[in-house]
């Protein structure tokens, strides 16, 4: 049999083309319109995995830098209080040094004392300074205020309790800056300021609070210490507010690293948005430029079409 | 004076069968658009003689003679159509298995942002959240909600494949499911086929081949045969009077005029049942199960296994790929579950309940401290039933929460900055193993599935578009052709008349010449 060519069968072959073209031309028509190159997993089932990591990667970046922020304040906020009690620690230095003067009459030497113990309570309740309604240095005791002066029945101030945790153990609170990598945030005010607890052995600047309180106490009231005792205390001073400000310093270091883990993150968010983008959104010029070659090949295949169809013998005879 | 009136008959057969012939012409024109209509040609051939003429020239020439039609014949390709068949066959089948792969990834709309893959971040973003701020009852109470939202996208995404399964195959428990689901009235289209074929058969066996009437019901033949092939893989032989012998992996479903038996569609459940009364051996994997059987009456209990290819079979298939999507479902609900339960309940997690008593976990009461739990009292926590502890959505079941963990086993009760316990939960997503590479999993799974079906698909319909057009090809109608035929026809019929005149016409001066 010669090979034939039938109406139905070129039929047929013309109108799938026709609808190819045409699946083709509404198929970039609708990706025009919404601006998406995938609107479904099976769109691009090769992408589908790479593009869902990189929006999840992108939501942890988010809340990572969130947390960034949230340690940088409270660092901040740890920082400047620091500053604050180093200032008046600074002050009663001052006062330490004025008292150790012997010639102060006693008149002058209890005044410096209420001005102490003004400056001690002060100074508590800078350490006892809140940030988003956590006590920063209480360690993990953030509803427990750090420190409580103590008093004694005549109202005299004998103590400054440390209430958070110790410095060992349970005291760190952690926020994730990367995966995996977490950061603590806080200090705890034993390792800052000490504790003077009445009861206990005191330790750092709280101690020797209390410590040049009973000296001045002790020489007003002739208990046997005399004005060099005041001027032991003064290196003892110097040598608090060098720690303390060392502390400082390092929490100023864990700020740096964190605005450089900041930098390196929007960096990374940076390339994958710019990855998803590509994975997503189409590029409208190529988008345009197909979309007019597919409408010219709908349109030919069209034309074709009837004029194949309007072509028999019949207009001959 | 035989000789001219055989000259006479001669134009007479011509015109008749040239009429005869433009009828046949007309009846492809007419029907150049009908599906599954092969041309027909008439087969023309001279009248033999059926006398001895002897040696006698003029004897010779004025026998009668003629043209008669010898048959009408039916382009065919009977030998590709078995083969068709098949490809037709398989093309159904790939395509079903394409058509469950793309409702099983419709049900992963992680794209558009609300997915499982959502609820798991929103669920970290909380935990997170708690991290930030372990003691406060509001972030406690937003990881409660998270909780909820997360198990409701599982129980939704379960919930969902469920219905694609239940739309295909039923439940494989309820008749009211199987009755909606797309085999049952698939099994009665094909029942349908059944009879019509059967009814082909009939008026088969009684008509002429060769004849117009015969040509028309092989069309048709052929047409329901194609229809029957989408279904599944039967055997069909073809008898010498053109009728159709159509069984099923042996079991004999038409021969002759009558349809041996119908199909049938039973639950996974009852064939279960029907199992345990007889004692057979249980290979049933799918939710429906096919039978055979007539008037109620069932010879084959379970055909599933001859149904592995076709409409049916890609039906019949869509259980088990759905069981192993939720499977791996399953697994991750469980491994999701298993998880912040261990973290939950370890030793050394600390519940600020505890401050009203020392809770000591035990295994009467470590229940009502896991996060995750069976909404409908199995042990087992699947993808279906994964739901929050209801004690934590209570009034004050927030602080049922173990933010804080003591390893040693000696709470601070103060520490309630502490959030070591979340800090675990937190971790839970850094490891190698972690639950959203286990989701990246059965999504690579989907889309991986889904890309082979739909090529596999793509490739068989490109096959079948190849035997489709050899096919129309070879037996469909060409316009041209049949107009020159007309053409051809009509002269014959034109010069046929005008011998008839002529003979006439010397007829008749014959017959006046003695006036």
């Amino acid at each position: 049999m010669v090979h034939r060519v039938t109406t139905s069968s070129i039929n047929a072959e013309l109108v799938r083309n026709m609808q190819q073209s045409y699946n083709k031309y509404a198929d970039l028509t609708t990706k025009i319109s919404s601006g998406k190159k995938i609107n479904s997993i099976i769109d691009n089932p090769s992408e589908a995995i790479d593009i869902i990591d990189t929006k999840r990667e992108l939501n942890r970046i988010d809340v990572w830098q969130d947390n960034i922020s949230t340690l940088a304040n409270e660092l901040n906020q740890s920082m400047d209080s620091i500053d604050i009690v180093i200032e008046k620690v600074q002050r009663v230095k001052d006062l330490a040094t004025s008292a150790a003067n012997e010639t102060f009459s006693e008149e002058r030497l209890n005044s410096i004392l209420e001005e102490v113990d003004t400056l001690i309570e002060s100074i508590v309740s800078s350490a006892n300074t809140k940030y988003k309604g956590n006590y920063i240095f209480s360690g993990t005791n953030t509803q427990t205020p750090p420190y409580e002066v103590q008093y004694d029945k005549n109202n005299n101030i004998i103590g400054i309790k440390y209430n958070g945790t110790m410095p060992y153990g349970e005291w760190e609170r952690q926020l994730e800056i990367s995966e995996g990598v977490f950061q603590t945030g806080n200090v705890t005010g034993f390792e800052v300021f000490g504790d003077a607890d009445a009861e206990g052995h005191p330790t750092g600047i709280m101690g020797e609070l209390i410590d040049f309180k009973n000296t001045l106490e002790d020489i007003v009231n002739n208990n046997g210490k005399t004005h060099t005792d005041i001027t032991n205390l003064l290196d003892n001073f110097t040598h608090s507010i060098n720690q303390i400000s060392g502390i400082n310093s390092r929490l100023g270091t864990i700020n740096n690293k964190l605005e450089m883990f900041s930098n390196s993150l929007n960096s990374t968010k940076l390339n994958l948005k710019e990855f998803l983008s590509g994975a997503e959104d189409i590029d409208m010029t190529e988008a345009i430029t197909e979309w007019y070659s597919s409408q010219y090949a709908y349109q030919a295949s069209m034309q074709v079409f009837t004029k194949f169809n309007s072509m028999s013998i019949l207009n001959y005879i | 004076m035989s000789n001219l009136f055989s000259t006479l008959h001669i134009s007479g057969t011509a015109l008749n069968v040239n009429q005869s012939a433009i009828n046949v012409v007309s009846n492809n024109i007419a029907n150049m658009n009908t599906e599954g209509y092969h041309k027909q040609k008439v087969n023309l051939s001279a009248l033999t003689i059926d006398i001895p003429v002897g040696n006698n020239i003029n004897s010779q020439i004025n026998t009668d003679a003629g043209v008669e039609i010898t048959s009408i014949e039916r382009y065919s390709t009977d030998f590709l159509n078995s083969y068709y068949n098949d490809q037709i066959t398989e093309q159904s089948y790939l395509n079903e298995q394409k058509n469950t792969m793309t409702n099983i990834a419709n049900v992963f709309d992680d794209l558009e942002e609300q997915g499982l893959d959502a609820a798991l971040q929103a669920f970290y973003d909380a935990i997170n959240n708690l991290n930030q701020t372990p003691n406060d009852m509001n972030a406690r109470i937003a990881f409660t909600k998270a909780v909820s939202t997360l198990v409701k996208a599982m129980n939704k995404v379960s919930k969902r494949l469920d219905d694609t399964e239940e739309g295909n195959n039923g439940n494989g428990k309820s008749k009211e499911s199987l009755n909606h689901s797309k085999i049952k009235s698939t099994i009665e289209g094909l029942n349908q086929s059944f009879d019509e074929l059967a009814g082909i058969n009939k008026m088969l066996a009684n008509s002429q081949t060769g004849s117009l009437e015969n040509n028309a019901l092989l069309d048709k033949r052929d047409t329901i045969l194609k229809e029957i092939a989408q279904y599944g893989d039967f055997d069909t032989e073809i008898q010498f009077d053109g009728t159709v012998k159509l069984s099923l992996g042996g079991i004999n479903i038409i021969s002759g005029e009558g349809v041996e038996g119908y199909l049938g569609v039973e639950t996974a459940i009852k064939y279960d049942e029907y199992c345990e009364n007889i004692d057979i051996e249980n290979t049933n994997t799918s939710n429906a199960v096919i039978t055979f059987g007539k008037n109620d009456e069932i010879k084959y209990h379970n055909l599933n296994k001859r149904f592995d290819t076709g409409l049916i079979g890609g039906i019949l298939d869509s259980t088990n790929t759905v069981k192993e999507i939720k499977g791996d479902l399953d697994t991750l609900a469980k491994t999701i579950a298993d998880t912040f339960n261990e973290i939950q309940t370890r030793e050394g997690a600390y519940y600020i309940a505890n401050v009203d008593g020392n809770i000591e976990l035990t295994n009467e009461n470590i229940d009502d401290y896991k996060i995750f739990i069976t909404n409908d009292n199995t042990n087992t926590i699947t993808a279906e039933n994964i739901s929050v502890n209801p004690l934590l959505l209570q009034d004050d079941g927030y602080n049922k929460i173990a933010a804080a963990y003591f390893p040693d086993n000696n709470p601070d009760i103060n520490a309630v900055g502490n959030a070591d316990n979340i800090i675990a939960m937190l971790n839970t997503r850094n490891t190698a193993n972690s639950i959203e590479k286990m989701y990246d999993g059965i999504i690579g799974e989907i889309t991986s599935s889904y890309e082979s079906k739909t090529n596999e698909a793509a490739m068989q319909d490109s096959v079948v578009q190849t035997l489709d057009n050899k096919i129309s090809e070879q037996t469909g109608v060409n316009l041209n052709e049949e107009i020159t035929d007309l053409i051809k026809f009509q002269n014959a019929f034109t010069a046929s008349a005008r011998v008839f005149n002529v003979c006439n016409n010397v007829l008749d001066t014959l017959v006046r010449l003695g006036e």
